[in-house]
C-alpha cells in the first residue's frame, strides 16, 4: 500500500488553465469525447491519437 | 485542480460499495492499485449501465462530496459513454463505454480485487489503452505490457 500511496502523488497538472475550465463535462459517445480531446487540448498533453 | 491521492481511492472504493456501485477502476489508475509504478491525476472508473447502478452511482458521487446539480445527474443517468467530473474534491471520469473492451460484464467477469479495491484485469486496461490510441497510450503501453507479464507471473507464483 505504501508503493501505491507513494504513486498517487499531487502535482501540478499541465494545461490545468485549459483542463479545468469546465466542472462538468459529458458526451454521448466515446468518439466525441476523443474529437474534443483532439480539438480542445494542446498536442503536447498527449491525448491526441496517433 | 484537484489533485488524486490513494486516500480518494479508498473513499471511492468506500462510497461506492456502500451504494451497490457496480465498477472497476480502469486506466493508469487501475493500474497503479494493481501496482504498476506510475502517477496519475485523477480516477478513471468503467461503471456498468443501467438505472438502477445509474442512481446507485450519483448518489455515491453525492456521497463523496461532489457538487452535481440534478441536470448533470440526469446526464448521468441517461447513460452517456463518458462523464468528467471536476466539481468534487479531485477529479474523476466515468466511464461507461471504453475504448477496446465491449461489454461490462466481460470485464466483469475478468476483474481483479486488491486490497478491497475492484480493478479491471490489465489486460482490459491494456485493451482499452491500444484502442484508444493516444500519444500518452503509445508511451505507457511498452511498459504496461511489461508490467501486466510480471503481474500475471507473480500470481501463478
Amino acid at each position: 500500500m505504501d508503493q501505491i500511496a507513494a504513486a498517487e502523488v499531487d502535482q501540478l497538472q499541465p494545461g490545468a488553465d485549459m483542463l479545468d475550465d469546465e466542472p462538468f463535462r459529458a458526451f454521448d459517445k466515446m468518439a466525441d469525447y476523443r474529437a474534443w480531446c483532439q480539438s480542445a487540448l494542446p498536442s503536447w498533453l498527449g491525448y491526441g491519437r496517433v | 485542480m484537484a489533485a488524486f491521492e490513494y486516500r480518494q481511492a479508498e473513499e471511492i472504493r468506500d462510497a461506492f460499495a456502500r451504494r451497490g456501485v457496480r465498477y472497476r477502476f480502469i486506466g493508469k489508475s487501475g493500474a497503479i492499485l494493481l501496482g504498476f509504478p506510475d502517477t496519475t491525476q485523477d480516477a478513471d472508473v468503467f461503471v456498468e449501465r443501467g438505472p438502477e447502478n445509474g442512481a446507485a452511482l450519483v448518489a455515491a458521487i453525492r456521497e463523496l462530496g461532489f457538487d452535481l446539480t440534478d441536470a448533470q445527474a440526469a446526464e448521468i443517468l441517461r447513460g452517456k459513454d463518458f462523464v468528467q467530473l471536476k466539481n468534487g474534491p479531485f477529479d474523476l471520469d466515468l466511464v461507461f463505454a471504453p475504448d477496446g473492451i465491449e461489454r461490462f460484464s466481460e470485464a466483469w467477469a475478468r476483474r481483479s480485487e486488491v486490497e478491497g479495491f475492484p480493478v479491471c484485469h490489465p489486460d482490459d486496461i491494456i485493451a482499452s489503452k491500444a484502442a484508444t490510441n493516444r500519444v500518452k497510450d503509445r508511451e505507457s503501453l511498452p511498459r504496461l505490457r511489461a508490467f501486466r507479464d510480471y503481474w500475471a507471473q507473480r500470481r501463478r507464483n
